[in-house]
Parts: structure tokens; C-alpha cells; sequence
């Protein structure tokens, strides 16, 4: 059991580290984000049940051959050595944790979002050319989103006098794919995995990759209705129109790159490439559950 | 709201006067004017037999809220909104300009 431990082991630093680190730096996820998305909501569900596994099978170590077996013989309830009953606290601690902070967190943005909404609908006045949307009367050029159950599309007065009409539909049409397909569900349990590993490399770059993922996605949705030229001008006049806020260093967040795409944009994924992610987004989710079944005996 | 930023302190019965297109009898203004003051958002004064209602913070103040929330440093600023694009450094800038050009 101590060798099944090791092997759940080894594939939680996989899942932690090698994994997520060459899947940013490979190119194919532009050429078909929800695809890298899937693979990376996979990542993410699998390294965080795997987390709690090993420790609960060091736990289990002493006790039998199997999870099975070891908690048959559990419930029959022979003395167990210290470090197994530190294991399985730990195992339970982080479940908890997980739990806990996947609450808070989204209550915590729920929260932030509400008072958002009620000043927005407090402030904005509604334009008759733009359906669905808010606009505030304030000279900094900003676009963005409410998702949720009730969502707001809040545009600025800085943005409607800095770009044209076609670069105004454009943003909207982004932003209002953001909406639609929920990006913000997507991106849930990320925060809370976030908010659990603070530290941990493959956690952060999990999580900045979703989010320029979600962006590359509002992107493809919102050219098919309008020019990819007039997208990309608008994420151009945009982000460099901002103001860069004191002391935080905020780069692109991927603008460079997102617009790139848009003007020289590469060919889509071919089938064969998307049925091996599929494939791929399988087997990780397999693997907490033959972590469980495969008995190891070692 | 609109009214009490337009022209300061106002009673229900001026409400009533100045949205009378809206068509919304002299009671429902005084239910909104009470949940608004309910809110924090509006004050009462007694003068002589009416109230009078006044905005506790101007428009502005409560857009500078807005776009404080909008634009601040918090970490899961972008769990709650989520922008369209945030700023780019003047290098970024350049090369974005350029590759703009390249395609018109």
C-alpha cells in the first residue's frame, strides 16, 4: 500500500507540475481553447482529488493490500501507527479545506459582484442604440462583465468616445459571449484551487491560462459576426488606453497574444488532434479512480 | 434618484410632478423614496408637514465607488468582472500598432 501511495504520488506532482507547465507553453490550445479548457477543468478535478487521495492511502497503508481490503479491516478497528492517523487527518483536512474555500470563495464573489450590480444599475444610464447594456459616465475607457443570473454588460463613457461603432458591437459581442456561456462557472473551481495551493506554480499557471483561454473564446465567438480586424483595433485602442495602475505592473494579460490570433489567425485543430485532447481529458479523469481500484500490492 | 441628484432635496408629491409621465400614482413615489432611504442611498428632513428627501452622495461619488471596484488591485477582481482588455505596456502597445498596420 505504501507503493500505491508512491504512485498516486508521482501522478498528483504530475498533475501539479509537468503537466500544467507544457501545457501552457504549447501552442495548440489557441487554435481550439474549449478543447485546452476541458483538458484543463480535467487537470484540475483530478489534481485535487488526487491530493486527497494520497494522503487517505498512506492512511490506509498499514491496514491492507487494497482500499478495499484496508478499510474492511479498519472497521474491525486494530491499532494504527501514528503517521497513519496523521495521514488520514491531513487527508480529511484537505478535503475540508477544498470544500470550504470553494464555498467562501464563491460567496465571497457573489458578494463582490451584487454590489457591483446595484451601483451599476444605481449609475448607468441605458443606451437605446445598445441594447443590454450599461454605460457610466466615466472618462477611463473600461469594458466588462457581471456574469451570472443576472448580468450586467458595463461599458464606460471613455470607451463609447475612444472607439467607432463596428469596434463598440464588436466588445459587446465579446463581453456578451463571456455571459452566455457562463465563463465565470468555468473558472470557479480554479479560484478555489487557487485559494487552497496559493503557492503552488502549476496552481498559478493553471489558473492565468483558463483565464486568457476563456478570453481567446469570447474572442472566436464574438468574429463571427464581426471583422477579426475590427476586434483586434479594439483590443488594441483598449488596453493601451489604460491607464497602467500604480505599482501593480499589470501587463497584456495576454492582449498581445489574443490579438495576434485574431489577425493572423491559425488554422483550427483537426479532428484526429481534438479526439487525442478528448482522449487525453479521459485519462486524467480516470486516473483518481484507478488510483482507488488497482490494487498494489507492495 | 435621478430628481433628488437633478435638484437636491425633493418631497414625494415633487416626485410625483416630475415623473408624472411615468404615470405611477403619488403613493408608489413615496414606497420607492422609502426603500431608497431604506438603503442608505436618500436621507429624510421634516419640513414643515412633508419630508423632504436628500441623496447622500452625488452621482460622481458613487461612480468613483464603481470604478473603484471595477479597477482594484484585489486579486479576484477577476473572478467577480471580467474585462475586455486590461492595459498593455507601451512595448505591447508598439507591436500590437504594427501588426495593425501590417493589415490594413
Amino acid at each position: 500500500m505504501l507503493l500505491a501511495a508512491a504512485a498516486v504520488g508521482l501522478c498528483l506532482v504530475l498533475l501539479a507540475g509537468v503537466v500544467p507547465h507544457r501545457l501552457a507553453r504549447a501552442t495548440w490550445p489557441q487554435r481550439a481553447p474549449a478543447y485546452a479548457l476541458l483538458l484543463w477543468q480535467s487537470l484540475g478535478l483530478a489534481g485535487g482529488l488526487m491530493a486527497i487521495e494520497t494522503a487517505f492511502t498512506v492512511a490506509l497503508a498499514p491496514t491492507g493490500d487494497t482500499h478495499v481490503e484496508a478499510l474492511r479491516a479498519m472497521s474491525t478497528g486494530p491499532s494504527l501507527p501514528w503517521w497513519s492517523l496523521a495521514a488520514g487527518l491531513l487527508a480529511l483536512a484537505l478535503l475540508l479545506r477544498l470544500l470550504s474555500v470553494l464555498v467562501f470563495s464563491t460567496v465571497r464573489t457573489l458578494r463582490a459582484r451584487h454590489r457591483n450590480r446595484v451601483l451599476v444599475d444605481l449609475v448607468a444610464t441605458r443606451n437605446p442604440l445598445l441594447a443590454r447594456t450599461s454605460v457610466v459616465d466615466h472618462d477611463v475607457p473600461l469594458a466588462y462583465c457581471l456574469p451570472g443570473l443576472r448580468p450586467r454588460v458595463v461599458l464606460t463613457r471613455g470607451v463609447l468616445d475612444l472607439l467607432r461603432e463596428d469596434e463598440v458591437r464588436a466588445v459587446l459581442a465579446h463581453e456578451q459571449a463571456h455571459v452566455e456561456q457562463r465563463h465565470d462557472l468555468v473558472v470557479l473551481p480554479f479560484l478555489a484551487l487557487g485559494a487552497t495551493f496559493p503557492r503552488l506554480p502549476g496552481v498559478l499557471v493553471a489558473k492565468q491560462e483558463v483565464a486568457l483561454l476563456i478570453e481567446m473564446l469570447a474572442d472566436d465567438r464574438a468574429v463571427r459576426r464581426h471583422p477579426r480586424a475590427v476586434l483586434a483595433r479594439a483590443l488594441y485602442r483598449v488596453g493601451a488606453a489604460q491607464v497602467p495602475e500604480g505599482g501593480f505592473g499589470a501587463t497584456g494579460d495576454g492582449v498581445l497574444l489574443r490579438a495576434q490570433r485574431l489577425i493572423r489567425p491559425a488554422a483550427s485543430l483537426r479532428g484526429a488532434a481534438r479526439a487525442a485532447v478528448l482522449l487525453a481529458t479521459a485519462m486524467v479523469l480516470s486516473l483518481p479512480v484507478l488510483g482507488l481500484l488497482v490494487p498494489l500490492a507492495g | 434618484m435621478q430628481v433628488a441628484w437633478d435638484s437636491g432635496p425633493v418631497t414625494g408629491r415633487q416626485v410625483a410632478e416630475r415623473l408624472a409621465d411615468r404615470g405611477l400614482a403619488y403613493t408608489t413615489w413615496l414606497t420607492v423614496l422609502t426603500r431608497l432611504e431604506r438603503k442608505g442611498l436618500l436621507c429624510r428632513d421634516r419640513r414643515g408637514r412633508a419630508h423632504t428627501y436628500t441623496a447622500i452622495a452625488s452621482r460622481e461619488d458613487h461612480i468613483a465607488v464603481l470604478m473603484r471596484q471595477a479597477l482594484g488591485q484585489a486579486d479576484d477582481r477577476e473572478a467577480v468582472l471580467q474585462h475586455f482588455a486590461r492595459s498593455v505596456s507601451p512595448a505591447e502597445a508598439q507591436a500590437l500598432r504594427r501588426a495593425l498596420e501590417d493589415l490594413e
